[in-house]
C-alpha cells in the first residue's frame, strides 16, 4: 500500500451520473489485484471530511494507469466529478484483499448491481489473460440502460453476458436476480462459484439463491470507512465464526470480499 | 533547528506530537508508512484484559468537519497485544503509551498488571471517558471520587507515566482534573470525543447502531482548546491536548493554551503521515519565528 499523488489522465462522463476517472500510478497499477480499492482524499478542504473508498475498475500495466468507475451521489463523488485531466489526486492504495482468485471455479458467475459492476472488469481482464480455463458469466443489472455504463467494455472478456433492467430499456426487463435464478440450473454446483457486488438487498438475494443451489457465493461489501487501512475499526462487517460466535471484521482490511455464508448481514446499509 | 523535546515527569519525548488512541491501531501498523520512533508517542488502541468484539455496525457517520463513531472499544485484549504487537513496537523503538480501560476498577488493574511485565512501555493512559461503555450507564470520568481512587490505584502499581484521559461530557472539568492530580497522575490528556448523534432521515433511524457516538475532528477543536485552557489555569499538571488538530498551527495553538504535548486523532484517517508531518511543520514554524524550543510555547497565551 502506498500514498501517491497521482495525475488524472482521462475523464469521461456517462449518462445516469457515472464517471470514469483514470489516473497515473506505476506503483498502484503494478500492485493492484482484482477487487481491491483505493481511498481518495477527494477534497483537500473539509467537505467531505473523510476519504472516499472507490473500487479499482481496471488497470493498464503498460500505460501504468488505473481506472475508476464512479457513481456521482454525494459530496465526495461530486468533488471527483470536478477533477480535470492534469489535476492531482491524493490516493492511498491498493487496499483490501480483493477477490480470492483461487476461489474461481470453472464456471464463475459475476453478478453485478449498478455501480457494483466496476471491479468485475479488471477481474475479467485478469482471468482472460490468465492460463486457467475459466468461463466467466456476467449478470449485470440496473434500473435502466444508463446503469450499465461499462457493458461494452466486457466484450470478449466473458463467455456469456446477460443484462437486466427494471424499466426494460436494456436486456431483460426485471431484476438481475431473476435472470440469475432462471439460469442456475445450467451450471453444475460443484463447478460453479458466484462473485457478487451491488446493493445490500441484491447481494443478500443472490446469496439466498446461491445457498439454495449449493453454490459458493462471495460478496464485495461497501461501507462507510474511516481510514481504509485497518486502523479505525469503523467499517466492520458482522460475521459468525465456526462456533457461531459473533465477531466484527474490517471491510477495508479483512475484506472487502467476504464468503457470504459468514455474514450476519446485521447493520449493512 | 528548534529543540522539539518535551518532558512529562522524568520522561523525555522526542517531540510533542503523539498519535491518539483509537486512531492509530496498535501503532506498529503505521511502520509501513514511516518510522514511528520519529513521533512523540504512540497511544495505543484502548486495551482491555479480555478481547472485545465491539458494537454492531454501522459504527461511523461523517458530519460537517468531523466524524461520529461508536466502535465500542473493540480490541484484541492485553495478552494478544503483548504477544503480537509489543515485540514489534520494541523492535521499532517506538515510544509507547498503552491506553487501558476496564468495565470496573479491577479491569484496569488487571490490564496494567499484565503490562507491567512487558519492557518497552513509557506509560499508561487511563481511558476514563469513552462514552460507549455501558458500565452502569455512566463513564468513570464523570465522578471525581472514582477518578481519584482509580488513578491512585494505578499510581501505586507502576513507576511509569500515568496519564488520565478526560471526557469533555461533564458540567465542570476542574474537579475531575483535580481528582486526577490528587490521585497522583503525571499528566492529563483532554479531550476524548464529545457525545453526539446523527439521524438517517430517509429511514427515520439513528445513523449509528449504538444510537450515540463520539464526535471527533475539526468540529470539536474549539471545545477542546477551551478545556485545555481551563485546566491549565487551575491545575498544575502537564496537559496533552487532543481534539480536531489538523496541522502544525492547530497543534501550536493547543500548546499556547497550555498543552505540553498534543495528540493527533481523526486527522490520521485523512493522512496516515499526519503525526510525522505535523511534528516537522511545527519545527519549521519555530525556526521561522526564531523560537529555540517548543517547550516555550506551553502556556504562552497572552491574555
Amino acid at each position: 500500500m502506498k500514498k501517491v499523488i497521482a495525475k488524472v489522465v482521462s475523464r469521461r462522463l456517462f449518462d445516469g451520473g457515472y464517471l470514469r476517472l483514470q489516473f497515473e500510478s506505476d506503483e498502484i497499477a503494478h500492485a493492484a489485484k482484482p477487487g481491491q480499492f483505493v481511498n481518495i482524499l477527494t477534497n483537500p478542504s473539509l467537505k467531505p471530511y473523510l476519504r472516499r473508498p472507490i473500487s479499482i475498475e481496471d488497470v493498464d500495466n503498460d500505460k501504468k494507469t488505473v481506472s475508476l468507475l464512479i457513481k456521482v451521489v454525494g459530496p465526495g463523488t461530486q468533488s471527483l466529478e470536478s477533477a480535470q485531466v492534469g489535476d492531482q489526486l491524493d490516493i492511498l492504495g491498493p487496499l483490501g484483499n480483493g477477490f480470492d482468485m483461487d476461489s474461481l471455479a470453472p464456471n464463475t458467475l459475476l453478478v453485478a448491481g449498478g455501480i457494483g459492476v466496476a471491479p468485475f472488469l479488471y477481474l475479467s481482464r485478469t482471468v482472460a489473460g490468465g492460463s486457467k480455463e475459466i468461463f466467466l458469466h456476467l449478470y449485470a443489472g440496473g434500473a435502466s440502460k444508463a446503469d450499465l455504463p461499462s457493458w461494452d467494455d466486457f466484450h470478449g472478456l466473458t463467455a456469456t453476458r446477460k443484462a437486466a433492467t427494471e424499466d426494460g430499456s436494456f436486456g431483460k426487463k426485471g431484476l438481475v436476480t431473476d435472470v440469475l435464478k432462471n439460469d442456475l440450473g445450467k451450471f453444475d454446483p460443484k463447478q460453479t462459484t458466484i462473485f457478487c457486488c451491488g446493493p445490500t438487498p441484491m447481494m443478500k438475494a443472490v446469496f439466498d439463491i446461491a445457498i439454495g443451489c449449493g453454490i459458493p457465493c462471495f460478496v464485495s461489501l461497501e461501507t462507510t470507512m474511516g481510514c481504509g487501512i485497518g486502523s479505525c475499526l469503523g467499517c466492520v462487517a458482522q460475521i459468525k465464526d465456526q462456533d457461531d460466535a459473533i465477531d466484527h471484521l474490517r471491510v477495508c482490511k479483512d475484506g472487502p470480499v467476504f464468503d457470504a455464508s459468514r455474514l450476519t448481514w446485521e447493520g449493512m446499509r | 533547528m528548534a529543540d522539539m523535546r518535551v518532558k512529562i515527569g522524568e520522561y523525555e519525548f522526542v517531540n510533542p506530537v503523539g498519535a491518539a488512541s483509537g486512531t492509530f491501531a496498535y501503532g506498529i501498523e503505521y511502520q509501513e508508512f514511516f518510522d514511528i520512533s520519529k513521533i512523540g508517542a504512540v497511544f495505543t488502541k484502548g486495551l482491555s484484559y479480555e478481547p472485545i468484539i465491539g458494537n454492531a455496525p454501522p459504527r461511523l457517520h461523517e458530519t460537517a468537519s468531523g466524524l461520529l463513531n461508536s466502535i465500542g472499544l473493540q480490541n484484541i485484549g492485553v495478552e494478544a497485544f503483548c504477544a503480537e504487537k509489543m515485540p514489534l513496537l520494541r523492535e521499532a523503538n517506538a515510544t509507547v503509551i498503552a491506553n487501558v480501560f476496564g468495565s470496573d476498577a479491577d479491569g484496569y488493574k488487571r490490564v496494567v498488571d499484565r503490562l507491567e511485565r512487558e519492557d518497552g512501555l513509557a506509560g499508561y493512559e487511563l481511558n476514563l471517558s469513552c462514552p460507549n461503555v455501558k458500565a452502569g450507564g455512566i463513564s468513570f470520568g464523570t465522578d471525581p471520587k472514582i477518578v481519584r481512587a482509580l488513578t491512585a490505584q494505578i499510581r501505586s502499581m507502576t513507576k511509569r507515566l500515568v496519564i488520565v484521559k478526560l471526557t469533555p461530557n461533564v458540567t465542570d472539568i476542574i474537579p475531575i482534573a483535580q481528582a486526577a492530580k490528587d490521585g497522583g497522575a503525571d499528566a492529563i490528556s483532554a479531550v476524548n470525543t464529545l457525545l453526539g448523534m446523527a439521524v438517517d432521515l430517509k429511514k427515520r433511524r439513528p445513523a449509528l447502531a449504538n444510537v450515540y457516538g463520539g464526535l471527533s475532528g475539526p468540529a470539536i477543536k474549539p471545545v477542546a482548546l477551551r478545556v485545555i485552557h481551563q485546566i491549565y489555569q487551575k491545575i498544575d499538571l502537564p496537559l496533552i491536548g487532543i481534539g480536531g488538530i489538523r496541522d502544525a498551527k492547530d497543534a501550536l495553538e493547543f500548546m499556547v493554551a497550555g498543552a505540553t504535548m498534543v495528540q493527533i486523532g481523526a486527522q490520521n484517517y485523512r493522512d496516515p503521515f499526519s503525526t510525522l508531518n505535523i511534528a516537522r511543520d511545527m519545527e519549521k514554524y519555530l525556526d521561522d519565528h526564531k523560537i529555540p524550543s517548543v517547550a516555550e510555547m506551553t502556556g504562552s497565551l497572552i491574555s
